[in-house]
């Protein structure tokens, strides 16, 4: 099964009415839902508007995968931070202001010259949103669930990226209390880089195993 | 490598799909919606409020009302559908309030709702 949820675009009545307003794009039926249980939960107290708007800034700016790239890069240059993040990330990601819901039990897992990691969630979609912020959509799909335990190299593949027949692949499956982030090895040739120089080469699929940093040299 | 258990209850759920042949997997990156945020924050926001609705609440839901739906229903779609039932369920809105709040909604913008679109009620 792929991911659905551009399905919702072709299940309306056309219906036009052209005395009204047209200014706004066609409501689908989710969207319809979602706006109607915000207005009936705000009416009835369930919900304050201002938190709503906290929620979505947090998702849309304040977590992300700069965040994650932030923590990857200090525990680079910074061997006591990165004894710290192997031994209670949950912890190490406060000391740079990451804390909060999809991540209260953090464990980040480090790429060596000799193991790869790799992180899904085959039950549904845990991921460690402070760091990494809300979950691609392929993260979600039925074949990475169903495959990443399976074949994590096919996964790999799917995603370009090949490692040598030697590297083991460790895969992690969240949970509801247990998040990972995985910890990508320091890309050669970037001696005497500062932090924020660093961070640029670390991707988010790098942090979820699916890929690797970025090499010196190549194009953010 | 193992081969995987037999699908199908009573051994595994239709959401227990580790292991299971799977792919490929379409490496494609789409921006959220809006009402996809909005969906995740009046979840978030239900929590906070004295845990009015928790994440394995509606968990629980999607987990447990059909797998045709669950294989229909995109992410954010089930969570939709989910937070619904469980509203529901907790008496704290009606089906038929949100139907109605649904076409009131449409209705500013000229436009109508289709309900036979998939939920639990519809199949």
């Amino acid at each position: 099964m792929s991911d659905h949820d551009h399905h919702d675009h072709h299940h309306h009545d056309h219906h036009h009415d052209h005395d009204h307003d047209h200014d706004h794009s066609e409501l689908s039926a989710m969207d319809a839902r979602v706006r109607a249980l915000e207005t009936i939960l705000v009416e009835k107290g369930y919900v304050d508007p201002a938190a709503l708007d906290v929620l979505i800034e947090t998702y849309e700016t304040k977590v992300g995968p700069h965040n994650g790239a932030r923590v990857v890069a200090k525990s680079w240059i910074d061997p006591a931070y990165r004894a710290r993040l192997l031994a209670d990330a949950t912890a190490a990601v406060a000391e740079l202001g990451y804390a909060g819901r999809q991540g209260e039990h953090l464990v980040a897992v480090e790429n060596t010259a000799d193991t790869h990691n790799m992180v899904v969630c085959t039950l549904c979609s845990c991921y460690p949103w402070p760091v990494l912020g809300l979950p691609p959509v392929w993260y979600k799909s039925a074949p990475y669930r169903a495959k990443a335990v399976r074949d994590p190299r096919g996964v790999l593949a799917d995603f370009g990226v090949t490692l040598s027949a030697g590297k083991a692949i460790k895969v992690w499956d969240s949970t509801a209390e247990i998040r990972y982030l995985v910890v990508p090895e320091r890309p050669a040739g970037t001696e005497g880089w500062d932090e924020a120089r660093l961070a640029d080469l670390v991707t988010r699929d790098s942090m979820i195993g699916t890929g690797l940093p970025r090499a010196p040299g190549a194009a953010a | 490598m193992t081969e995987p258990a037999d699908k199908g209850p009573p051994y595994r759920g239709y959401h227990d799909i580790g292991g299971l042949p799977g792919g490929p997997v379409a490496c494609v990156e789409r921006p959220f919606d809006d009402w996809q945020k909005l969906s995740e924050a009046i979840r978030g926001a239900l929590e906070q409020k004295n845990r009015t609705v928790s994440l394995d609440e509606i968990r629980r839901v999607f987990e447990s009302f059909g797998e045709h739906l669950y294989e229909t229903l995109g992410f954010y779609e089930r969570r939709a559908e989910a937070l619904t039932i469980l509203l529901t369920e907790k008496e704290i809105v009606t089906r038929e309030e949100v139907l109605a709040r649904m076409d009131a909604i449409a209705a500013l913008r000229g436009q109508r709702v289709d309900h036979a679109a998939r939920t639990v009620e519809a199949l």
